[in-house]
Parts: structure tokens; sequence; C-alpha cells
């Protein structure tokens, strides 16, 4: 739950070094990883259903919309979903769960501490999170809820509880394709760029490998086949308080100016118009 | 939809408390003598507001019951305020208003009375306990000052520490929110000193409760006038940045302002209700110099009061519709 000596010193460093840059903590991803390979997808929803079991989900009510994804999005009773990408005749699945993200939104927006970086995880406490939504509102995947049932925020967790005694998350577990690969981080990058290759001399063009940087590196790395916004996923993912000392700032200079502007210099005009007033009057009597 | 209307309710009533101490506290520092009683108002005020405002934040938790995490476990690193959560840091900074409030206006109160008449008063044992610390209140004005900054500066940066386009597009947003907080603020004080209410918390804190004079009430509503104009230039710069100079997710999330689902109550609430129509009628007002009536004087500050309630709604709901 505490940050490591090494994160502790980056951190303070960083804290002092860009106090108005607000720049984000610079942590490398490493340790564990998971690389989604939609080349290899099929779209069978075997993660989905996988997830559900072994975090005990309930199910969701849907209604038809005539489209693949069902669930259409992310829920506190939902962590992993297959999405649909689109570009006009071609289509890809899209396996959608938490990116676990060096320089993660939620963690930094959590006002209680509950969602922290836990080694390769990010995971939110279920016993101190407030459920106030503020990690739902700064995620720039949109990957946390809140769920009705518990009114807690929830996402993937990675399946930490399969991972830290040597297990694989349960959806990479029963992916029937290979789609789904859990592994050394490292091991994972090399791997992903090289099918990107493959992909890209086969005829899939537009064949590139997200999560490398974004965010400080995502604990998931996705080669995908469509360019990026057929996904629905952001070029340049924000940290949500990257800007927060200057966002603070603007605040704070706004007040000084109205303390000028409409107060320090419309009373002065008005205490000298009474001055001169006063001293007329006198001069009349 | 996670933050829902309560949540505006409270960014607007946080707003005016912080906002009707600042300019209370500024008329008083400026024009010594003459606003004395404003601040006393806007603390008296402020402190239920700012207790019913952190109510309303707690019921709109998933987890209640929970809220006392919010104080507990503060992370090393996470001490410093600007890297901490906004929430997090929004949450001390109004315990810290509210205790603070409550301490000044002890102290005002105890202050009031000559020693010999504290003893026959309510609470008299209380009192004659705290009343050697009066001249601290000096002190705690000033404190109360930067709190009250802080205060309604972090309305505008809970939202933009996030990843909505409307809210953390630009850096205009707590700029916007400090605006409207002061120029609400104000219409609270004019609100009340023009009403009945003003003279009895005059009383209440040793004064004569004599009728507030026209030219302070004339002065009060200039002042209005500068703070309406500086609230619409920053809501102009606001949303023209959004929509021109902006990323394209940020220009169609100011398009659900101002096209979109919000736009009736941007337009009719915000801009009409609560900007201008407000500043015709003070322009108007001030540029034929009549004497004030109560009626006007209470209807604009209402305006005033609502349209920064429209714009809470306008951003905190719009902010969350998918453009």
């Amino acid at each position: 739950m505490h940050p490591s000596r090494r994160e502790f010193l980056q951190l303070s460093g960083f804290g002092l070094g860009g106090l108005l840059l607000g720049k984000a903590p610079n942590l490398e991803k490493t340790g564990k990883g998971m690389l989604y390979d939609a080349s290899k997808c099929v779209g069978c929803r075997a993660c989905q259903m996988a997830c559900k079991i072994w975090n005990t989900l309930p199910s969701e009510s849907t209604d038809a919309e005539g489209i693949y994804e069902s669930p259409r999005h992310l829920s506190g009773d939902t962590w992993t979903m297959i999405k649909l990408a689109e570009q006009g005749d071609v289509w890809s699945f899209a396996n959608y769960q938490c990116m676990h993200c060096a320089q993660a939104s939620c963690v930094s927006v959590c006002p209680t501490g509950a969602a922290a970086h836990t080694g390769e995880f990010v995971l939110i406490d279920q016993h101190w999170c407030i459920g106030c939504g503020y990690c739902v509102q700064a995620c720039p995947f949109n990957v946390p809820h809140r769920s009705e049932s518990s009114g807690t925020a929830r996402k993937c967790t990675f399946c930490f509880d399969r991972a830290s005694v040597g297990d694989q998350p349960a959806c990479a577990d029963a992916c029937p394709t290979g789609a789904l690969t859990w592994g050394e981080r490292d091991e994972l990058l090399v791997k992903g760029k090289e099918r990107v290759e493959v992909l890209r001399a086969s005829g899939f063009g537009d064949a590139h490998l997200y999560g490398e940087r974004e965010l400080g590196g995502l604990g998931r790395l996705s080669v995908l086949t469509l360019p990026l916004e057929a996904y629905g996923l952001p070029q340049s993912p924000r940290y949500a308080t990257g800007n927060v000392a200057l966002q603070w700032l603007s605040g704070i200079v706004t007040a000084a100016i109205v303390a000028v502007v409409p107060f320090w210099l419309l009373q002065r005009r008005q205490a000298a118009a009474r001055r001169r007033e006063e001293t007329a009057g006198g001069r009349e009597r | 939809m996670i933050w829902e209307w309560p949540l505006a309710v409270y960014l607007w009533i946080a707003g005016i408390a912080g906002g009707a101490y600042f300019a209370g506290f500024m008329l008083s520092r400026l024009r010594k003598g003459r606003y004395d009683l404003l601040p006393k108002v806007a603390m008296f005020m402020g402190v239920p507001m700012v207790l019913l405002g952190s109510l309303l934040l707690v019921l709109d938790l998933g987890q209640q019951l929970r809220a006392w995490h919010l104080f507990f476990r503060v992370q090393p690193p996470r001490l410093l305020l600007l890297f901490s959560s906004p929430m997090s840091v929004g949450g001390w900074i109004l315990l810290a208003y509210a205790i603070v409030g409550i301490a000044m206006i002890a102290l005002w109160w105890v202050g009031s009375f000559e020693p010999e008449e504290l003893r026959l008063s309510v609470l008299s044992g209380l009192g004659m306990l705290i009343r050697p610390l009066a001249p601290l209140v000096r002190v705690l004005s000033w404190v109360a000052l930067v709190l009250a900054v802080l205060l309604i500066s972090y309305t505008g940066v809970l939202l933009s520490a996030t990843n909505q386009a409307l809210w953390a597009g630009i850096l205009l947003l707590p700029a916007l929110f400090v605006a409207s907080a002061i120029s609400t603020g104000m219409a609270l004080l004019v609100l009340i000193v023009a009403t009945g209410f003003g003279r009895v918390l005059d009383i209440l804190f040793g004064g004569e409760g004599e009728p507030i004079p026209g030219e302070v009430l004339r002065s009060m509503s200039r002042t209005s006038i500068v703070l309406g104009i500086l609230e619409l230039v920053v809501l102009v710069g606001f949303v023209v940045w959004l929509a021109a100079f902006s990323t394209p997710a940020a220009a169609a999330a100011v398009s659900v302002l101002l096209t979109g689902p919000m736009s009736f109550l941007f337009w009719a609430g915000v801009v009409l209700i609560g900007l201008l129509v407000p500043l015709a009628l003070e322009l108007t007002h001030a540029t034929t110099g009549r004497e004030y009536v109560l009626g006007a004087a209470l209807v604009l500050p209402a305006l005033v009061l609502l349209g920064g309630l429209f714009l809470r709604l306008v951003v905190l709901l719009g902010g969350q519709v998918q453009g």
C-alpha cells in the first residue's frame, strides 16, 4: 500500500522540481502485464464471462441494440468486455478493461487513498472507497464505475488474487485464441512489436502497438489493426491532475484581479469623491 | 451520470459562502468603519451554508457512512497541497473554514459586550472563557480570507482535475467559478443588508440596528455591476476558447451548452437571468441615479443568485453529457 523508497524519492523530487509545471510522477512500468492482440481475437467473449465468474459479478440486463457489444459499456459490474471497432467496412474486436497505467489518474484524484498502485496493479480498496465518483470522472479510458450494489467504484483488478500466487488473470486463462497473454511486461513489449511487424508485412498497414509510453506506460499493451480512433482510445491520454497547480493558480489570480478591479479601484474613487464633497461643503459653511 | 444536481447545489452555496466573505472583507478593509457588518453577515450566513454543502456532498457518496475516510490515511508524498487530490484538499478547506468561521462568530459576539454585561448573557461561562482571545479575530479574519479564496477556487479545480472535456479543456473553469462566487456572494450581502435581517444581525453583533444608509447600498450595487461584467468576460472567454481554440472533444462538449440539451438553461438561465438582466437593470439604475427602491434591491441580487445556481447546474450536468 505504501510507496517504495525509490518511488517516494522520485515523487518528492518531482514535487519540488515540477511545482508549477505540475508534471506527473515518472514511474517506470515494470513487472507483469497483459498483451492483447486484436488480430487474434474472434470476439467470443470468453474473457467477459470468465471475468464475471471469477469475480462473482452479477449479469446486467441489456437491450437489443442491433450491435455486437453487450453490454455497451464497462460498469461497476462489468470489468472486461468486447468492443466492436469499425472503420468503414473494416471491423475489429477489442477487448476492453483497465489499462493499469503507471500515471493513473484514479490514484491521483482519489481523496481517501483507496485507489492505489500495488506493484504492477492499480487497485481500488473496497473497504476504503467512499464512492465519491472522482475516479469515474478522472479516468482517461472511462474504466472505473460506481457499482449500485456496493456503492463503491470498481474495475478490473488484473485478478490480483490469482496473479499474486503465480496464476494468470481469468480472462487470459479463458482466451481460446491466445489474443490475451499474461507475462513479464518487458517480454510482452518485444512480442507485441514483433507482431506489429508481421501484421504490417502481411497487409495490415495500420497495425500498431498501444500502451508502451502512454501515461508512463500502460500495464496493458494492445496490438491494434485499425487506427486508434476506431477503438475510441485517446491518442494522448491526459493525466487528470497534470496541470492542477495551474488550475489552482487560475482561481487565485482571478480572486486577486477581482480584489483590485471592482473593490480597490472603485472604493478608492468613491472615497476620493466623498472627500471632495466634504471639503466643498466645508468651504460653503 | 455520476455527479447529480446536489453537487451543483453544493458548488453553488460553497461559492456564495466564500464569495460573500471575500466581498465583505474587501469592503470593510477598503472603507474602514462603513462596512464592518459585512464580514460578520458573510460568516453568519456562510458557516451554515458550508455545513449544509458538506452534508450534500456526503449524501452524494456511494458509501455515506465512510465519509470520515476523507481525513485519514494521508500518504506522505500527497501532503503537498497542490498535488493531492483536489477533493481531499477541499475536504480540509471546508473543515478549516467552518472551524475558523465559528471561532470568528463567537469572538465577534463576546467582543460586542462590556465585561459586566457578558456575565448576564446566555452562555456567559463560555463567553468569559474566550473573551481574552477576542483580539485574535483580526488574525482570523485574514486566515478566513485565504481560506475563502481557496474554497471558491476549489469548486472549479475539483471539476477541472478530471478527463471531462468541458471541465478539463482549459484553465478558465476555476476563474469562472471564482468570478461567479464573488458575484453571488456580493448579491447575498446586498440581499441581507437591504432587508431587515441585516439590522437584526447588526444588533446581534452589538450594533444599534440602524437602517443601512442608501449610499452604502448604492456603492455595493456599483461594485456588483463591475463584478457582473467581469464574470461575463470570463464566461465568454471560457466558451469561445473551448469552442474555437481547443480540442474537437472540447468543442463538442461546449456545444452541449450552446446548442445541445443544456442550451435553454444556459442561454435563458445563466446568460439572461443571471447576467444580462441584472446588469441592464443595475446600469439603468446607476445612470438615472434614482433612489434605491426595495423591490429592485431584492430582485436584482435574487436574479444573480439564481444565475449562479444555473451556471453550476449547466457546467456540472453538461460536462457529463457525451457531446
